[in-house]
């Protein structure tokens, strides 16, 4: 278990991270979620060893982090790194060895990883040659190479096209199932709901909310209708008007509503009906990941980005 | 880890097309730009020797002629000017004769005239000029002589080349020959050697860490790494770069030399290159003898030195954006080498100043300063180990201090680390 306990961090001039705590277990998926400059990646390099709590401790499986867990950790980090002139396989090789593994192991491992991430063609190639997408999966390998106990990602999916965003989903749950904790950062809520288990929200350096992703969204009830209609939607600003509903988003016969004090989704149901003859879709839900993140901090913030 | 760092940026280094380019085609253009020179020497020397040169002697006081006559010269075909000056002055112009030579009378006297000219036709070589010179102080001299009736005997001996050996004698009674030329000559080599490495390598070690800092590699690295081991891995892969591009060079001239040797017919070179050189009166600078100690010191010394202005290097890389903010700091940063370089022959007329003792155990001086202090005075033993632990201890500092920096230039993009992150930086973990 990772065990972040009431970490702080300055640096010159800023307070990046405000007694924070939050734990991650093995076999879960942690999205630890926030706007840019939230402090996410300055937790990351407190986990990763780079920097050092000025005060509070970050433990792995019990063990204050230092040199002994960094071969423990795999870290993808937001700013991509990658040798441009150094053949991807010698890449992953190397960075295996750092953490610790032995030559074979190492050589057979990264062969490995490239195979499943069906990248064994560019084994011999330089990453300058490689596109954004694919050095982007090189990355990924980097982060994994070592079958790691830990493993950080920190916004994994930034520019990725769905094909290979998916295997990457693939990979991060069959470690998960493995046993391995996975932390993955992003400041893209929606792209990350269908992964985490857990989720930790963050704004400011301050965990502001955490939990299982369905016991949070349970926390904020089922609120939220989601519709989508044939017609004028002039009815709708209406009932904002009214204070019955809050209009979350809407656009050309589709919106995303919230129920105010109360107002039932069945009066919400016989409201549209009265003002429409086709409505495709009418569900009531939990808020989304988005919508919660902006209750909690307030809709500026939450915006920030 | 160290190891696996520095295998791999080893690697890295030398697989790149730039350093075998570098490696195989600077010998090739050394060698052009040697053999070049040489052949400039020869062909100047064989041209200018190959001619015998024909003086035109004008003597109005009448006495240089027939002592000339009992003279030999190989050098020179002497010729009886023709009794008219104007006429003599013409037979240059006509390329009778290459050089008048105009002694006036009195020469010989005290007090009598100092000045012979000579009149010549196109502008002469250097060396011509003080060959001639030679040639004409030589026959007053000679004339000047004669005036008291010397033998021969004495003339010889008077003409007895003389040369200057320094002997240091030892507190423990041994004497160590060795002139203060030669020990400068040996701390000049070690500092251009230095100079040399740090110029060509230091600029390696500054682009590594710059690179890495800018592929964004370094997070990575870092959170792997110790950033000493990151440094010091660093920084002896260069080092082992160096060396072996240094070896495959030295290699490849010895490989040139031997060829050229067998090509070019070089006994005759070098008998004309020492006989212009000794005719020219050059300084002879006599090397110490090899001593074990010093030898030691120097290869201790070398490394060490490499290791502490490598990592200034780095940690200068780290902190800069540009390459060229951090190369105004490289140069800044390489001139107490520079100071020791100016320093050494200070080093060698007085071993025992403060200044120099000082220098001798500053670690940015004292690969420098040391064995050429050691060459010219009996340095205590104590004062050797400490100046060689001096420098091994801030060698291992100063690369702690640039992985630190390494480490914390990764959290401040974009701007230059100031004092404060310094401090941060430092003081963390």
């Amino acid at each position: 278990m990772l065990e972040v306990d009431q970490v702080t961090k300055r640096y010159v001039g800023t307070l990046a991270v405000d007694g924070a705590s939050l734990n991650a277990r093995p076999g879960r998926v942690l999205g630890l979620l926030g706007p840019n400059g939230a402090g996410k990646t300055s937790i990351l390099r407190m986990v990763n060893n780079i920097t050092k709590p000025d005060s509070g401790e970050v433990r792995l499986d019990g063990q204050a982090v230092g040199r002994a867990t960094q071969a423990k950790i795999g870290y993808m980090p937001e700013e991509r790194g990658l040798y441009k002139n150094v053949k991807v396989l010698d890449q992953l090789v190397y960075i295996a060895r750092l953490k610790g593994l032995s030559k074979s192991d190492a050589r057979r491992s990264a062969e490995a990883w490239l195979e499943t991430l069906e990248a064994e063609s560019w084994r011999a190639r330089r990453p300058r040659e490689l596109s954004r997408g694919m050095q982007q999966k090189v990355q990924f390998a980097l982060a994994l190479v070592h079958s790691p106990r830990l493993v950080i990602l920190d916004e994994p999916f930034s520019g990725l096209d769905p094909i290979n965003s998916a295997i990457m989903e693939e990979v991060i749950r069959e470690r998960r199932d493995a046993g391995a904790i996975v932390i993955f950062a992003s400041h893209r809520m929606e792209q990350v709901e269908g992964l985490c288990d857990e989720i930790c929200l963050i704004a400011n350096g301050r965990i502001v909310l955490a939990g299982e992703l369905d016991e949070v969204k349970r926390r904020f009830g089922r609120d939220t209708v989601s519709l989508e209609f044939e017609g004028g939607q002039g009815f709708l600003e209406r009932m904002a008007a009214a204070g019955r509903i809050e209009i979350v988003r809407e656009a050309e016969g589709r919106a995303e509503l919230r129920m105010v004090d109360g107002y039932a989704p069945g009066e919400l149901l016989d409201a549209v009906r009265a003002e429409t003859d086709t409505i495709h879709h009418y569900s009531a839900t939990y808020p989304s990941l988005r919508e919660i993140f902006l209750r909690v901090v307030g809709a500026t913030e939450g915006e920030d980005r | 880890m160290l190891g696996t760092v520095l295998a791999g940026e080893y690697r890295r280094r030398v697989q790149t097309k730039a350093f075998i380019l570098t490696t195989l085609l600077a010998p090739i253009g050394m060698v052009a730009v040697m053999g070049a020179a040489i052949a400039a020497i020869y062909f100047s020397v064989e041209s200018e020797s190959a001619k015998e040169r024909r003086i035109a002697i004008y003597d109005e006081g009448g006495r240089i002629l027939p002592a000339l006559e009992r003279q030999q010269n190989e050098t020179f075909q002497l010729l009886r000017a023709p009794p008219a000056l104007d006429d003599a002055k013409q037979a240059v112009r006509d390329g009778e004769a290459d050089v008048l030579l105009v002694f006036p009378p009195g020469l010989a006297d005290a007090g009598g005239p100092t000045d012979v000219s000579a009149f010549v036709k196109d502008k002469q070589s250097l060396t011509a000029e003080e060959a001639l010179r030679r040639f004409v102080v030589d026959v007053v001299r000679d004339l000047r002589l004669a005036e008291f009736d010397l033998s021969t005997r004495v003339l010889d001996t008077l003409n007895e080349p003389l040369s200057l050996t320094t002997i240091a004698m030892e507190e423990d009674g041994g004497e160590a020959v060795g002139s203060t030329a030669g020990s400068a000559a040996v701390g000049l080599a070690v500092a251009i050697v230095l100079l040399m490495v740090m110029w060509i390598y230091g600029a390696l070690v500054m682009q590594t860490t710059m690179e890495e800092k800018s592929s964004r590699m370094a997070e990575i690295l870092v959170s792997s790494v110790r950033p000493f081991d990151l440094m010091m891995g660093k920084i002896l892969a260069i080092g082992g770069v160096a060396v072996t591009q240094l070896a495959v060079w030295g290699a490849m001239m010895l490989a040139f030399g031997s060829m050229a040797a067998a090509i070019l017919p070089t006994q005759e070179l070098t008998e004309l290159g020492v006989a212009t050189a000794t005719e020219g009166g050059a300084v002879q600078i006599v090397m110490p003898d090899i001593r074990f100690d010093v030898v030691l010191v120097v290869l201790l010394m070398l490394p060490l030195g490499y290791l502490i202005n490598a990592s200034l290097f780095g940690a200068l890389g780290a902190m800069y954006e540009t390459p060229q903010e951090a190369q105004v700091a490289a140069s800044v940063a390489m001139a107490p080498m520079i100071i020791a370089m100016i320093m050494v022959q200070t080093v060698a007329l007085a071993p025992s100043s403060a200044l120099v003792v000082f220098g001798s155990f500053f670690p940015f001086t004292a690969p420098i300063m040391l064995p050429t202090r050691m060459l010219v005075s009996d340095v205590a033993a104590w004062q050797v180990l400490l100046s060689i632990a001096l420098c091994a201890a801030s060698a291992l500092a100063i690369v702690w201090v640039a992985g630190r920096i390494f480490r914390g230039s990764l959290l401040i993009y974009g701007k230059k680390l100031g004092l404060k992150d310094l401090r941060q930086i430092l003081a963390a973990d």
